[in-house]
């Protein structure tokens, strides 16, 4: 590792561990040692099989919606000659940044008031799936850009003098992108088993909803745990099923043009391509948006929310900025150490930061806090630093595996050759390393911006006295029937997401030959 | 290219304003820690009053319906051996036996909570009750002609409510405390077939208990089981709906008072007692009745607005509270089995 020197690598890592790895492993050894029989705590009983085939219908039923979605929508952006390319490309980014259960919420008004045939289809895992797979296909169209950018543009044109595009693309394009397109299925399918919040809407027993039920109705965190267990070995091997297929492979390039890819004219089928990805942007993000926009009403509403939760929105924008950053500094030595250490230290790396997705954030908050909350961690525990420590602990996945992929793409070359120029560390990091990685630290400080600021579960557990967030103050007036405040506060909520996400918009137009968005974990 | 130096400088002033922000954070000061499961709403106006009146600085976590305002039970639990919090009010009772039973309450007779009747206090002061909600039927006025209106929660077993009803989530909330409390008044028996009636009837499950109100609100259903606060903030909007305090002839109406409880090892606790004793007081129970939760005062001649209605003219259900917390795990497994497959 000739740009950063171990001992960097080796205390962010171990602050990573003892963030990430300390308080679950705290939280499951308690669990397992209060158990009598572990043999029978394990045993699946008839209820557990149910939990299972409905999470596992979920998830493949994510899968399908999400692939639908997303593979047509990665496709006309990077390869066809449709319009409006760029925006297509930074709106399918959205739904990632706005809250499930607003999309669930508007849904279930909609089609309630279809009847009893639209209700039986949202109440049930096909209704759970759509609504997921909205909110999750973004990965789906990443992967399949990333996979799309990848491909060798040779072999496309040596097809091109003696097949027609449709079979260029069923023959030659999509087998070549199938690694890619099966990875992010993967992180759709991780991300929708884990979803509390829509099956609890919709109706469905899923293991989020049991764990939560366990742990919320019974306050029985033993049980609770003990359930995370099956999906926390699914998630696991699913993420070693995803590095076999993505082995040696760039992780994430995301462009709207690629000048060197064949770009196939889509002809009389361009105004079909159009609508299909208008469709999308209206289903993922139009349609939530219009609800709660409709929702708040008239504009003295926002004057209402922001002098009422300003003190909220203020500390919402401290904690996730300062999480973010933070989340950044020890993400860039571990993304370094995924991309260039060797094979067990990076898997390693790559299933410690995997864990924290599988665990319900009910169960993280109280991991945090057993672990966290004694007389000689004090200043962590009453102080801010706990939010920060959460945060790290949820999101740095993100960044680490973002800044990764960003440092995949540096030719290793560059390394050798300025460590034989003798130039001391800092100076190879200073004028090689970082500005070259710049673009995915900037992506992940973005990304984790976001998700810290949307964060409620380990939120609402461990915020230290006297402090509150938005998304708290969102819920709190939600049980009042304050729903013009509530719809009022959640657009400035999504707006202030979307705020970096802009800059990082004109930022890509300023900087298009150089920024390449990585945004996958 | 952006320059390097400002990327750094940048990481380098957000480090150390998070720093300082944490510093400033720790600083210590007279305070009280105060966790409270009753909705920020009503909540804050009454610590902003404590505060101006004694100087004492309250430290405030709330909990939300996102955690089915559980959230705060288990981070009490989860806190056992190194509390944080002085004081939780909690807007129910059953919870707060729960913690009582884990061992995390320490016991405080206020001389404030002299007159509360009995059957809403601790004989050890380990909880003490104030400010009621009662349990009630909301109704849609278009969709129940006002003789056809249900006088107990026992009609909606008749067949002419097929489908037609909601109940909230019977495993948290108030919803919990109800059903656990029938188990206690009827028996286990009668309130299972009683439940198994409601299923078979079409109950229609929904997440929470103003959820309810709104689906009746909508006039998607005609009536819902909910709580006097929930019905009360639809009828002082105007919308056409009514409420009834069922069972007036027979078990009565469940109230289910705030509670507010001192915690064991309490990290300040003589400010604690300060604190609880001003809850306590007929001054919080007024501004509860006259706030929009419109909780019913538990002790005689505490002014109220006419819409509360007073604590003696109500059929009010007698039923010991610690049997109804004991009785919530089974009474919930029972309920999942039925409404939750």
């Amino acid at each position: 590792m000739s740009f950063l020197p171990k001992p960097i690598i080796v205390f962010c890592l171990v602050l990573f561990l003892i963030i990430v790895l300390g308080p679950l492993l705290l939280i499951f050894a308690e669990c397992l040692a209060s158990v009598d029989n572990i043999a029978e705590a394990f045993l699946l009983n008839a209820r557990q099989i149910a939990l299972f085939k409905n999470s596992m219908l979920v998830g493949l039923g994510s899968v399908v919606f999400a692939l639908v979605l997303g593979v047509g929508y990665g496709f006309f952006i990077s390869r066809s000659d449709i319009p409006f390319k760029k925006f297509f490309l930074f709106s399918g980014l959205l739904p990632l940044f706005i809250p499930a259960h607003i999309t669930s919420i508007g849904w279930i008004k909609l089609i309630t008031g279809c009847g009893l045939a639209g209700n039986s289809l949202i109440y049930s895992w096909l209704g759970v799936s759509f609504i997921l797979g909205l909110a999750y296909f973004p990965f789906i169209m990443i992967m399949t850009i990333t996979g799309l950018n990848s491909v060798d543009s040779r072999l496309e044109e040596a097809a091109a003098l003696t097949h027609s595009k449709a079979q260029i693309i069923t023959k030659i394009t999509l087998p070549l992108i199938n690694s890619y397109i099966v990875s992010g299925a993967i992180l759709v399918f991780v991300f929708s088993v884990s979803n509390y919040g829509v099956p609890d809407l919709l109706r469905l027993n899923t293991y989020p909803v049991e764990i939560f039920v366990q742990f919320s109705a019974f306050y029985d965190t033993t049980k609770a745990v003990l359930l995370s267990l099956p999906m926390v070995g699914v998630c696991l091997l699913l993420v070693l099923w995803q590095r076999y297929l993505m082995n040696n492979k760039s992780y994430v390039t995301l462009r709207a043009k690629n000048a060197d890819k064949i770009v196939f004219n889509l002809d009389r089928w361009k105004i079909l391509a159009v609508l299909f990805c208008t469709l999308i942007f209206i289903l993922s993000v139009g349609f939530p948006m219009f609800m709660l926009i409709k929702g708040a009403g008239s504009l003295s509403t926002y004057a209402t929310a922001f002098k009422t939760a300003w003190p909220q929105i203020r500390n919402s924008l401290f904690f996730s900025s300062v999480s973010a950053t933070f989340i950044c500094l020890i993400g860039f030595p571990l993304g370094y150490a995924l991309s260039r250490a060797g094979r067990k230290m990076s898997l390693f790396i790559d299933l410690c930061s995997i864990i924290p997705f599988a665990i319900p954030s009910a169960i993280f908050g109280v991991a945090m806090i057993r672990f966290w909350n004694r007389p000689l961690t004090s200043i962590i525990y009453q102080t801010s630093l706990v939010l920060i420590f959460g945060y790290t602990a949820r999101f740095a996945a993100f960044a680490i595996r973002a800044i990764s992929s960003n440092i995949n793409q540096i030719n290793r070359n560059l390394e050798e050759s300025a460590e034989l120029a003798c130039a001391s560390w800092t100076k190879r990091l200073r004028t090689i390393l970082l500005p070259m990685a710049w673009p995915g630290i900037i992506s992940s400080w973005v990304l984790c911006f976001a998700l810290c600021m949307a964060e409620l579960g380990v939120t609402l557990l461990v915020i230290p006295a006297g402090e509150a967030t938005l998304p708290i103050r969102i819920y709190t007036l939600m049980h009042y029937g304050a729903h013009k405040l509530v719809c009022g506060l959640s657009v400035i909520l999504v707006l202030i997401i979307m705020l970096p996400i802009l800059v990082l918009y004109l930022m890509y137009n300023k900087y298009k030959h150089k920024l390449l968005i990585n945004g996958e974990i | 290219m952006i320059n390097l130096r400002n990327i750094i400088s940048l990481f380098l002033v957000i480090g150390i304003v998070a720093v300082s922000g944490v510093q400033v954070r720790a600083e210590q000061q007279k305070q009280v820690v105060l966790y409270t499961a009753l909705d920020q709403i009503f909540s804050e106006p009454i610590i902003q009053d404590f505060e101006q009146k004694t100087g004492i600085k309250v430290k405030v976590v709330y909990d939300t319906e996102a955690a089915k305002t559980t959230g705060l039970v288990n981070r009490l639990i989860a806190e056992k051996d190194n509390s944080n919090a002085d004081v939780f009010w909690n807007n129910e009772i059953a919870r707060s036996i729960l913690l009582k039973d884990k061992g995390i309450l320490a016991p405080y007779l206020s001389i404030q909570a002299a007159d509360i009747p009995e059957q809403f206090k601790d004989k050890d002061g380990f909880w003490t009750g104030f400010a009621a909600r009662a349990r009630v039927l909301i109704y849609n006025k278009d969709l129940v002609k006002a003789d056809d209106l249900p006088k107990s929660i026992f009609d909606l077993s008749d067949v002419k409510w097929n489908g037609k009803f909601a109940l909230a989530n019977p495993l948290f909330g108030t919803t919990a405390t109800h059903c656990a409390a029938l188990f206690v008044a009827l028996g286990d028996e009668k309130a299972k077939q009683y439940f198994q009636s409601l299923e078979a009837n079409g109950v229609v499950m929904v997440p929470g208990n103003s959820v309810s109100r709104d689906r009746v609100v909508d006039g998607e259903l005609a009536i819902g089981f909910t709580d006097t606060d929930d019905a009360w903030v639809a009828i002082s909007e105007g919308k056409n709906v009514g409420m009834i305090y069922p069972d007036a002839g027979g078990i009565g109406t469940l109230l289910i008072p705030n509670t507010v409880c001192l915690i064991k090892n309490a990290p300040h606790p003589d400010e604690a007692r300060q604190l609880i004793d001003y809850i306590l007081s007929r001054e919080v129970e007024q501004k509860l009745a006259f706030s929009q939760s419109m909780q019913i005062p538990l002790r005689k001649d505490v002014k109220k607005p006419k819409h509360v209605p007073d604590y003696d003219a109500l059929a009010v259900m007698a039923v010991d509270f610690e049997a109804v917390a004991h009785k919530l795990k089974d009474s919930g497994e029972f309920l999942t089995g039925l409404f939750l497959k």
